[in-house]
């Protein structure tokens, strides 16, 4: 899916995690400061309300996050710290929560270089789903 | 060897194969991937088990991001 904002309906949330179990976090971002945040937006998600504006923002130019991986970028440090972004994959009945980062990534060359390798591991989650519901769980 | 790849072996048989219509691959991250009808099924959920749970259906919020809270505080 590339729409880009969360469906208003309720939708699962998976979390792609690391060998080491830890979710993936840039070096330098306190985690803790955006705990609420997150807290807030995966209650709204499986709510199935939308998300409020203030996590979005229109993007100058062209979305390759978007576009090339069908991630979208939420501003989840909105009121804390707006360079702060929660990259999310979001499927017909899920969103996966895949890395907290900031907007470094738009920079990088080749593009999110940082993050681009967990791409297997939201496929390994978005795989795992399609056989849960082939099996009707 | 990854633990992953032991506990498919565990339930697959010595070699991965031996029950001809699940396909499991296992990265080098020690990540499982399984693709196959339905008898993967207890694979997937060994998965779980070893601590890869990604689902967090069931969990609040507060509790999700404490979750992944938790898990970067051992860094």
């Amino acid at each position: 899916m590339k729409a880009d904002r969360i469906e208003a309906r309720p939708k699962s949330v998976e979390l792609v995690l690391l060998s080491d179990g830890t979710f993936a976090v840039k070096p330098g971002i306190d985690f803790e400061r955006f705990k609420r945040n997150i807290a807030d937006i995966v209650d709204r998600i499986k709510a199935g309300t939308g998300l409020p504006d203030h996590y979005y923002r229109k993007s100058a130019g062209r979305d390759f996050l978007l576009d090339d991986y069908g991630w979208m970028h939420l501003h989840v440090g909105h009121d804390v710290d707006d360079d702060v972004l929660l990259i999310v994959e979001q499927t017909q009945d899920a969103v996966i929560l895949v890395a907290l980062t900031d907007h470094t990534i738009f920079r990088e060359r080749p593009r999110a270089r940082s993050i681009r390798r967990l791409n297997s591991k939201v496929e390994a989650i978005k795989s795992r789903r399609r056989v849960l519901r082939k099996e009707g769980r | 060897m990854p633990v992953l790849k032991r506990a498919a072996k565990t339930i697959l048989g010595s070699g991965i194969g031996a029950r001809p219509t699940i396909r499991v691959f296992v990265t080098r991250r020690d990540d499982l991937v399984v693709d196959t009808a339905s008898e993967a099924f207890e694979v997937v959920e060994l998965a779980g088990r070893t601590g890869r749970r990604t689902g967090t259906d069931g969990l609040s919020g507060s509790e999700v991001a404490e979750t992944m809270f938790a898990g970067n505080r051992k860094r």
